[in-house]
């Protein structure tokens, strides 16, 4: 198993800090975090120019065709930030699911507007007091002649502020996979996102009031196994959604570490003292468990093994490894860890985030033992 | 995390429709990252506590005088 990287990558690894360090240092990540969308957009023009948001768009839709470990490199750099904005929600999670679940007439319709950044796609999946899975889609899309009408919430959705268009999972019958994805452009007469306050992350109600939506929106002409194609749509892109995490964890890590040199106290750096280095150890071995299982994942699936097992463990062990590397972090800052321009308090609000997002640890785990049929 | 695992991302938002009661479970997570450190670090604490018991020492560190 070769986990390491290779000369292109290495470069794409450098391009992106140096982006970073110009263009999102700390104070603009901590102005970022008061902002409804998350991003700017300038920001989100220069990434797209630069490519990076294609990335895992084949090149037939005007994407780059990179590999999922290109993709990981990218989005642990901007886990350093850690960078909010809907990169992730629309350049990853959406298009590999427009990829795996879409006509080749949708893809060609919509998977180039999100290769260049004009429009701005989100998922949104979870719903009011019901659990992940295909369980929990009850929202119902009903059918009138060639059009569907949507009446209902979905809570929690990622990035829906600021997206242009919604990919909604649907319950189209009573079967568990009565399921189907459509494509709902926000714009539509009676949906609405509102932002949700709180200790979180750019997550929205969205509301949709008699929403009709044309068949053609409807995934794949499908009204079932939407969920099945969203899975496989994950299976791709959980581990960049870890690989982001790492970056957070390596970040928080560096910044323990930096300030356990420089912070004295009764005369000596902080990190004299056997129990702060206990904290930074504790953050090391969370940080190495999320790295390594996410990066194990990624070579699988790059390499084309099965790695069903091997994401639904990267999931849970980064999901779990993120919060404790921050409460780390925090035991070894103190106070200063707790004020939001010291830069650490964003890790910490991305941790608490993103640990329920996509499938909490014990879903995943139940998902990973099924997997290898334990 | 526990009650991450219990309420999700509902213990995060202090939204009047789905958050708890006044944003008490979000007032509880944002507050986390401060309570494990009262009044200075507790590490610190302990190690002092440590010193003054006398565990490992021959003499026990005394106490500081009130100024």
């Amino acid at each position: 198993m070769d986990l390491s990287l290779n000369e292109h990558q290495r470069m794409l690894e450098q391009s992106v800090r140096g982006f970073m360090e110009r263009r999102a240092p700390r104070d603009k990540i901590v102005a970022l975090q008061r902002s409804e969308v998350g991003y700017e957009a300038e920001t989100w023009k220069t990434i797209a120019e630069l490519g990076w948001l294609a990335m895992l768009i084949p090149e037939r839709y005007g994407g780059g065709g990179a590999s999922l470990t290109d993709a990981a490199v990218l989005y642990q750099e901007l886990g350093r930030g850690p960078l909010p904005g809907p990169f992730f929600s629309s350049g990853v999670l959406s298009a590999l699911t427009l990829l795996e679940a879409g006509s080749e007439e949708q893809r060609r319709r919509f998977l180039p507007a999100i290769a260049s950044g004009d429009q701005i796609f989100a998922a949104a999946i979870t719903e009011p007091a019901r659990s992940w899975g295909p369980q929990g889609i009850a929202l119902t899309a009903e059918r009138h002649g060639d059009r569907y009408r949507l009446n209902g919430v979905k809570l929690f959705v990622n990035d829906a502020v600021a997206a242009t268009h919604l990919i909604v999972a649907v319950r189209t019958g009573p079967a568990l996979d009565d399921t189907g994805l459509l494509v709902v452009d926000k714009r539509a007469q009676g949906v609405s996102a509102r932002p949700l306050t709180g200790f979180l992350g750019w997550q929205a109600e969205v509301s949709f009031h008699n929403v009709e939506i044309g068949a053609e929106g409807l995934l794949g002409e499908r009204e079932n196994h939407g969920w099945t194609a969203l899975a496989r749509a994950m299976e791709r892109a959980l581990p960049i959604l870890c690989a982001y995490q790492v970056g957070s964890c390596q970040a928080v890590f560096e910044m323990s570490v930096q300030y356990s040199q420089t912070r004295i106290q009764f005369g000596v750096p902080i990190g004299r003292f056997q129990r702060v280095q206990d904290h930074i150890i504790r953050l090391v071995n969370h940080l190495d468990a999320a790295r390594w299982t996410t990066w194990e994942a990624i070579w699988k699936l790059d390499s084309g093994r099965p790695a069903a097992a091997s994401v639904h463990m990267a999931k849970a062990v980064t999901a779990e490894a993120h919060i404790e590397a921050c409460n780390a972090a925090h035991e070894v800052h103190a106070g200063i860890g707790s004020s939001l321009e010291y830069g650490l308090v964003p890790h910490t609000q991305a941790s608490r985030t993103l640990f329920n997002y996509l499938g909490d640890p014990k879903w995943h785990k139940r998902q990973m033992a099924a997997t290898l049929e334990w | 995390s526990a009650i991450l695992e219990a309420v999700g991302l509902a213990a995060l938002t202090t939204d009047p429709q789905w958050g708890s009661d006044e944003g008490f479970l979000e007032g509880q997570q944002r507050n986390g990252i401060v309570a494990v450190h009262p009044g200075g670090t507790a590490d610190i604490q302990k190690v002092e506590m440590a010193r003054r018991i006398g565990i490992g020492r021959a003499t026990r560190h005394a106490a500081g005088k009130v100024a």
